[in-house]
């Protein structure tokens, strides 16, 4: 747990670094509505002449007041223009996340089953291909295929950008409770725009959990067929069980523990793929918020979204570690 | 003492395919147990007895296929039952209880999941321990709810535990195998075998893994256990002292092959076989001054190039040219006394 | 069986792209990157042109190879520069321990929290742009890899009975670290190094197609994707073979890679 605070502020001091050392620490809290004469007023508020530890302590106590600086080029503050474009990053990388879980680990089980035959040659295959192809390339591939090909050829077409279509919204207007189209659709009962936001999600989704899925098949194929080998499963089959049992009871717990470990990494790999999925199809998230941020050279919101990203996958390692915790009996916190 | 035989293994020959080459682990071997018996079966590391066990309990790895011989169990032969069949018979004839307790017992279950899914299986069981406690008359397995089998299992389970000696069995339910001693393990995978209440206890070397000392509480929990057990036993062992405490009858294995079979006070106080007067010599005796132990000359031979003829002639003192090409079979030699070597030929001994 | 056939065809394909990256402007004229053809321009794959054309009229073919040329180049600059300064803090950390270690170990620990690519663009953000911008970006996401692998090495490398023979003998620190340590420790690097080949110019790709890094005068494969996505439907050969080629590269590297582990592995395991 203490490791988890220590690398948070770690980050932090990374990237106060990166914005008030190697840049101009004013550019960060510039509004577009300041005036030069509130400059000095603004030096003073901010401790920008006062040495470096002050200004280090001055600029967390504002991040966790919600002051994490000003987008010009949003013209609000980056804490809320990032936290409006925070649901769809989540739908993003949670229905990524699915993908993972109920392909990546199947196919694995499937895998180490029938050990050196077809599907695993498939399984190798993908998960070699899959940590090798760019995502964003892969994003636009899809895009020509599923949607402009497929629509060229008169068959049913994904949607290649957009997290829904706004003018069939404007039709069946989507409500806000998440701010999550998908959750918010689906609890209103709003069906015509939550097949739409489905299908909306599946092209992108993909693309962001390719990589990531050949790494799991893989990762979890070799410890099933590791854990298959184990005596305990000798016991356990000479109990009478019968196979089904002893893979799903006895088996699987085991195998899963190697997997979740390599799941922290996976997850990395989805939120650094997610900047460049997002400008690919043109999701309303975080990342495609920071990537137009470069185009326009605001500094504030590039660095708001590191911090939200590195936050994101703290927690994400957190919530690994419980999992991790649950799973293997011998691990104690 | 063995008035019918329940198990009968009949010149069961079996290969291992490794990269290697074929390796020949049972070269045609025949034994038999009796109802309520205690059959040891002894040899050196390496000789099959492991593979022999594994062989009648259905639990062979894919690489190992039997060539030749059956085995007949309960009227009918385990080679040729289907996966199915197989299994059953494990879940209620067969049980076995392995080496090594630290890593055949599962480390992510609590010794309760462990133990309650063995009387799982057996519904009927659970239903009939129902309707005896409840004194009425429904005791088909479809009355009894899943919860209701549950806890009955649960209730069994602690009554086997408690069985099995182990202290606070509540408490070792809920407990994971690395929470418990070697010696408490071990005794939990017993238990496990005893709770499908088998016509036939395979006990594959459960001592060699544990200290000494709890090598000694495991041999008394198991002589006490076998007064009640009404079942047959295999106990597969290297160590002569675990077979004279339990065993009736004991068959020496050498190479993939069964050397001699005798009862236990006989084999002990006349062994026939050459390799059988070797081991018994290489015993340390307490009452007995000794200045060296005795060994047996040469080591184990290579299973996938074996010698020819008799397996053990190149490390026998008294091998004759017989020996060499052609492979003694078990002639019975006394009553209950039979033995595999050419010295005892008709007409030899 | 099939596996090592795989690494095979892998490796001889990286030494290919290796020699393309060498010597490719003698076969292809840096010039096609000024010579505009506009009657010729986004035309689909033909005998004269066969990857197509761009929007300029350029041969698609020779715009990747010169740009492979220069991912390249990049990440061997990434990778050699990101080995040198691992593998010098992980030995000297390493070797030396106390509380400068446990500092260099948390440091890791926090670059490792935050994901690569971001880790990256917020870097190349931060310094502005530019090709060496970039490169150095990456670099700094690459290092803590190989510091903590061959401080491992070292910590375990330390206890041998040599280095107290060496120590007894009067060297310095500084020699044993240089001359014996880091020889014996280095291993695990470069197997890992060349697993990264991969995933480092997958990066440099991904950050140079967001806008980072060279400028139109120096293509890279990444940029060359930014520049054919516009006319995507039109002209999909402008994105497909440039990344296709990206995929090539990565997966040849990491094919070879993987061999390259499989060969040094049981010297490892010392």
């Amino acid at each position: 747990m203490f490791l988890l605070v220590f690398v948070l502020i770690g980050v932090t001091i990374i990237i106060f670094f990166l914005s008030q050392v190697l840049m101009n620490p004013l550019a960060l809290y510039l509004t577009d509505k300041t005036s030069q004469a509130a400059i000095p007023a603004l030096i003073a508020h901010y401790h920008l002449n006062d040495p470096w530890p002050i200004r280090y302590a001055v600029y967390v106590s504002n991040l966790i007041k919600g002051d994490w600086g000003f987008s010009q080029s949003e013209s609000e503050p980056v804490l809320q223009a990032l936290s409006q474009r925070f649901p769809a990053t989540i739908e993003l990388t949670i229905a990524s996340i699915l993908w993972i879980l109920l392909v990546g680990i199947p196919a694995g089980i499937i895998s180490a089953l029938k050990n050196n035959k077809a599907p695993d040659h498939i399984s190798r295959l993908v998960a070699l291909t899959g940590v090798s192809t760019p995502v964003f390339w892969l994003g636009l591939l899809l895009q020509l295929v599923f949607f402009y090909y497929f629509s060229q050829l008169g068959l049913p077409h994904l949607p290649s950008s957009g997290i829904y279509d706004t003018t069939l919204a404007l039709e069946y207007p989507v409500a806000t409770i998440t701010g999550i189209p998908v959750l918010d659709t689906l609890l209103t009962g709003n069906w015509i725009m939550f097949e739409d936001s489905l299908a909306h999600l599946v092209l992108p989704s993909f693309a962001l959990a390719f990589v990531s899925l050949g790494i799991i098949m893989r990762i979890t194929r070799s410890s099933m067929l590791e854990v298959l080998r184990q005596d305990y499963i000798i016991l356990a089959r000479s109990k009478g069980l019968s196979e089904r049992v002893v893979i799903y009871r006895h088996a699987l717990k085991n195998a899963m523990i190697p997997t979740v470990t390599v799941a922290g990494l996976a997850i990395a790999g989805l939120l650094g793929g997610a900047p460049l999925t997002e400008t690919v199809f043109g999701w309303p998230g975080m990342g495609r918020l920071a990537v137009d941020a470069i185009g326009r050279n605001d500094a504030p919101l590039i660095m708001g979204f590191t911090l939200i990203t590195a936050l994101m996958l703290v927690l994400a390692n957190l919530v690994v570690d419980i999992l991790y915790g649950y799973l293997d009996p011998r691990i104690k916190y | 003492m063995a008035d019918e035989t329940l198990l009968q293994v009949n010149r069961v020959k079996l290969d291992f395919h490794t990269y290697v080459g074929e390796v020949k682990a049972l070269d045609g071997i025949t034994f038999n147990v009796g109802k309520g018996e205690a059959l040891g079966l002894v040899g050196e590391s390496g000789c099959g007895k492991s593979v022999t066990a594994l062989s009648i309990a259905g639990l062979l790895p894919e690489n190992a296929s039997v060539t030749s011989g059956e085995i007949l169990f309960a009227g009918k032969n385990l080679l040729t039952l289907r996966k199915e069949e197989m299994r059953k018979i494990r879940a209620r004839q067969i049980a076995m209880v392995f080496q090594d307790p630290t890593t055949f017992l599962n480390p992510v279950l609590t010794i309760g999941e462990q133990l309650e899914e063995v009387f799982l299986l057996n519904p009927e069981h659970l239903a009939a321990v129902a309707s005896e406690r409840g004194g009425s008359k429904n005791n088909t397995k479809s009355t009894l709810s899943r919860s209701q089998q549950k806890k009955i299992a649960k209730d069994l389970s602690i009554q086997v535990l408690k069985q099995v000696r182990l202290g606070d069995p509540n408490r070792v339910l809920k407990q994971y195998p690395h929470e418990l001693s070697g010696g408490m393990r071990q005794r939990c995978m017993i238990a496990m075998a005893l709770a499908r209440s088998p016509d036939l206890f395979i006990a594959d070397e459960i001592t060699t893994a544990l200290d000494v000392t709890i090598q000694a509480q495991i041999l008394e929990l198991l002589r006490d256990l076998k007064r009640d057990f009404r079942g047959s036993t295999l106990l597969i062992t290297h160590d002569l002292g675990i077979v004279a405490e339990l065993c009736d009858r004991v068959a020496v294995m050498y190479a993939g092959n069964i050397v001699e079979i005798a009862d236990s006070g006989e084999l002990f106080a006349n062994p026939l076989h050459p390799y059988t007067k070797g081991l018994m010599r290489a015993i340390p005796m307490l009452d007995r001054r000794m200045d060296r132990l005795e060994t047996i000359h040469g080591t184990v031979p290579d299973l996938i190039n074996p010698p020819s003829g008799c397996r053990f002639h190149p490390r026998c003192p008294l091998a004759l040219d017989k020996c060499k090409s052609v492979k003694p079979e078990l002639l019975q030699v006394a009553k209950g006394h039979t033995v595999a070597c050419h010295l005892y030929d008709e007409g030899n001994a | 069986m099939v596996q090592n056939k795989l690494v095979l065809v892998g490796t001889i394909i990286a030494i290919g792209v290796l020699m393309t990256a060498a010597f490719g402007t003698l076969v292809v004229s840096p010039a096609v990157i000024v010579s505009i053809d506009l009657p010729n321009r986004l035309q689909p794959p033909t005998l004269t042109h066969l990857l197509g054309t761009d929007d300029y009229g350029r041969d698609l073919f020779d715009m990747i190879i010169l740009s492979t040329r220069l991912d390249v180049i990049a990440m061997l600059e990434i990778v050699g520069a990101g080995v040198a300064i691992g593998v010098t803090l992980g030995a000297f950390s390493g070797f030396l321990g106390g509380k400068l270690d446990e500092a260099l170990m948390r440091i890791t620990d926090i670059f490792f929290s935050i994901p690569g690519l971001i880790l990256a663009l917020a870097v190349a953000a931060a310094l502005g742009p530019g090709l060496n911008n970039l490169i150095l970006a990456i670099i700094v996401v690459q290092w803590p890899g190989y510091t903590r692998i061959l401080r491992g090495q070292v910590l375990a490398e330390k206890q041998r009975l040599y280095v107290d023979a060496l120590r007894a003998l009067g060297i310095g620190k500084v020699g044993i670290i240089l001359r014996h340590i880091i020889p014996n420790t280095i291993y695990p690097v470069i197997v890992q190094c060349t697993l990264d080949l991969g995933g480092v110019i997958l990066t440099f790709a991904s950050l140079s197609f967001l806008g980072f890094g060279g400028s139109p005068l120096t293509p890279d494969l990444g940029r060359l994707i930014t520049a054919g996505q516009i006319y995507i439907f039109q002209a999909p050969w402008l994105t497909a073979f440039p990344g296709l080629a990206i995929l090539i590269i990565s997966l040849a590297f990491n094919l070879m890679g993987d061999g390259i582990r499989d060969v040094l592995d049981p010297r490892l395991r010392r």
